[in-house]
Order: C-alpha cells, then sequence, then structure tokens
C-alpha cells in the first residue's frame, strides 16, 4: 500500500491580506469633506494703511543725531514711475551723495517701456517694473533701515498695477550660483497715498 | 436530469475566481487625492464670488487672509458684507454723486455704524479696535474709485487696508 502522500510540499503559503475595507470607509467619507473644504483659489493679502495725517505747516520732531529719515515716494503716472525721497539723500542717477538735505530731490523717472502696437498704430505702454525693483534695490543698499514706501498713483492708473508696484517693492527674488532661490525683502509696509488729481 | 454543463461552463469553472478585489492600487489612489485636498485645505474662510465684474488682482504675497469687514469694490457697485451699497458706473464714479466728492456718502454711512458696533464690541471683550478692513477689489478698477473708497473708510475709522487677491507664485 502507498503511503501517504507528504504534506510538506503541498503547504500553501498563506498571504496575510490586510482587512482595507474600514480604511476605505474613513476615506470615502474624509474625501467629500475635504472637497467641501478645499480652496482651489489661493488668496492671500496685502497690507495697507493711510497715510499718518500731518498738516502742511506742523513740523515734525527731527532728531539730528538719527540717521536722516527717507520718505520714499514711487509716483505712478502716464509717463511712468518716478521715485523720490523727500528729508534724505536719494540719488540713484549718479552716486555721489548731495549735500542738501532738506530739499527735495528732482524725482528719478522711470518710463513706460514700449511692450507692443495698437491696431492704430500707437505703442502699448506699460510700467517697467524691472527698471522700478532695479533702482529700488539700490535705494535698499543706501537705506536698509528703512521699509515703508508710498505709492502715488494718478488716478486713471488701475488697481492691479498698483498691486505689482507693491509686489515689485515688497521683495526681489533671485537665485543663487547652486539655484537655490534666495529672497531679499526690499519695502514690505506700503502706504497708499491719495495721489495727484 | 441535469444536462451536462457547456463546454464553456466547463472551461470557466476551471479559471479560479479571485476571492477578493485587489483595492491596493484604490487605495493608492486616495491616498493621493487625500493628500492633496488636504493640502489645499484652508481653515480661514474668505469668500470671493467670482463673476464678470469682480475678479481679483494677482500677486505673489504670501500672507493669509484674516476675518475682518470685507468691502467689495467691483466694476459696477460696491458692496459692503454681502449688502449693495453704492452703484459705480463704467467710468469708475458713484452713481449719483459728484466725482469730486471723496467720501462717499451711503459708504461712510454703512462704514461708520459698522465701526461703532465693533468698536463697542471690542470694548465689552476689552480687546482693541485694529480698525481692519479687507478691501476686494477688481483688478480694473481705477485708482481714483479706490482712493475715494480707502478715504471713506478711513474716515469711518478704517486705518488698517487689507487687499486680497489671488496668490501667484
Amino acid at each position: 500500500m502507498a503511503g501517504r502522500p507528504s504534506q510538506r510540499r503541498h503547504h500553501e503559503e498563506e498571504v496575510v491580506e490586510i482587512n482595507l475595507i474600514p480604511l476605505m470607509n474613513m476615506i470615502c467619507i474624509l474625501i467629500p469633506f475635504m472637497i467641501m473644504a478645499a480652496v482651489f483659489v489661493q488668496l492671500s493679502i496685502i497690507d495697507t494703511s493711510l497715510p499718518t495725517a500731518v498738516a502742511p505747516g506742523e513740523k515734525v520732531e527731527e532728531d539730528p543725531a538719527k540717521k536722516p529719515k527717507l520718505t520714499l515716494t514711487v509716483a505712478m503716472s502716464k509717463e511712468g514711475f518716478s521715485i523720490a525721497g523727500y528729508g534724505g539723500v536719494l540719488n540713484i542717477a549718479s552716486d555721489q551723495e548731495n549735500a542738501a538735505k532738506d530739499k527735495e530731490q528732482p524725482p528719478f523717472i522711470i518710463p513706460k517701456k514700449i511692450v507692443g502696437k495698437n491696431p492704430d498704430g500707437t505703442d502699448i505702454l506699460e510700467f517697467d517694473y524691472a527698471a522700478l525693483q532695479e533702482n529700488l534695490i539700490k535705494v535698499k543698499d543706501k537705506y536698509p533701515d528703512q521699509y515703508s514706501i508710498i505709492l502715488l498713483p494718478e488716478s486713471h492708473v488701475v488697481y492691479q498695477e498698483i498691486i505689482d508696484a507693491m509686489d515689485t517693492a515688497r521683495e526681489v527674488r533671485s537665485k543663487d550660483a547652486s539655484g537655490k532661490e534666495i529672497t531679499r525683502i526690499l519695502f514690505p509696509s506700503p502706504v497708499l497715498a491719495g495721489g495727484m488729481r | 436530469m441535469a444536462f451536462a454543463a457547456t463546454k464553456r461552463k466547463r472551461i470557466q469553472s476551471h479559471i479560479e475566481q479571485p476571492r477578493q478585489v485587489r483595492m491596493t492600487s484604490l487605495i493608492d489612489m486616495f491616498t493621493i487625492i487625500l493628500v492633496f485636498l488636504l493640502k489645499s485645505y484652508s481653515a480661514v474662510e474668505l469668500n470671493v464670488t467670482p463673476s464678470q465684474y469682480l475678479s481679483l488682482p494677482v500677486s505673489i504675497s504670501s500672507k493669509m487672509p484674516e476675518d475682518t469687514l470685507v468691502v467689495t469694490v467691483a466694476k459696477n457697485a460696491i458692496v459692503v458684507e454681502g449688502k449693495p451699497v453704492a452703484e459705480v458706473n463704467r467710468y469708475g464714479d458713484v452713481v449719483g454723486m459728484d466725482p469730486e466728492d471723496i467720501v462717499i456718502a451711503p459708504l461712510y454711512a454703512v462704514l461708520k455704524s459698522h465701526s461703532d458696533r465693533l468698536k463697542a464690541r471690542a470694548e465689552k471683550f476689552g480687546t482693541n479696535f485694529e480698525g481692519e478692513i479687507t478691501l476686494q477689489g477688481d483688478k480694473e478698477i481705477p485708482f481714483k474709485l479706490l482712493k475715494r473708497v480707502m478715504q471713506t473708510a478711513g474716515k469711518a475709522e478704517f486705518g488698517e487696508f487689507k487687499f486680497a487677491t489671488y496668490k501667484t507664485e
């Protein structure tokens, strides 16, 4: 009589399978909830404040020992940006220091750049944000403690252009040698001034 | 008497039916979706109803929105907390008002009542009234309208503006 065949060879390896059904249940509940709470457009905010009013005749107390405080103003007009500083020395065009501290400097103008042509042959003009940033970096190098900037747009300037100017003035992003992105904060507190009529 | 099984059935009976549906790939997929949704999860709710009259500007700012009073300046109307306050024409002037007049009277009345309410609440709870206000403006509104809204809000003691923008990289 033949012996009983060996059981060893037929021993099947048992695959332990985790019961995934509770996990599935949980995920199926979580996903609708998450979809409800999800935001697909990320919103952010820009902080600004109204300029503190100083009456024209009022004399602002000045501490002579302190470094001259710069009132950095960027006006936005039909011509383009014009950078001006009052109460400080701001001379971007040439590097020499201007001795007349209390006098308002002639504004430094960055003209709009031509980005294309309209069908009727006139140029499509746009604010030159790159040039503005370049010049603001120079100002920041001279005044590292300066954080506020006054924006002075003309009444026809569109909201998006003002926001773009604020973005330009806030920080500069560049890449270093290894390709890592570095952000340098320039003037993170913009103030919107009344503007020109 | 039962008939003999057809050829097809005979073959089929040889193929072993899987006892359980393979769910691993499904779980993988769900996990990825879950992670993505968690990433876009936002605790602060700032309701923006995009329309042809309201499309926020884009900015690289990464500051999170805060829960404050919301003033919406769309192309056709000024809205405070969901209630229309004034109408705006396509030149960016408030309908029925002198464009030379900086303060927008109906907006001032509404904002003043809000600031009084918030101040009373701040006093009761012993907190400070910060005068914070979120401004949702359409990206195409001219500065003259924005300026009038800001001046009006400033007069109603809202001095800290938060411009709501769409975030880009």
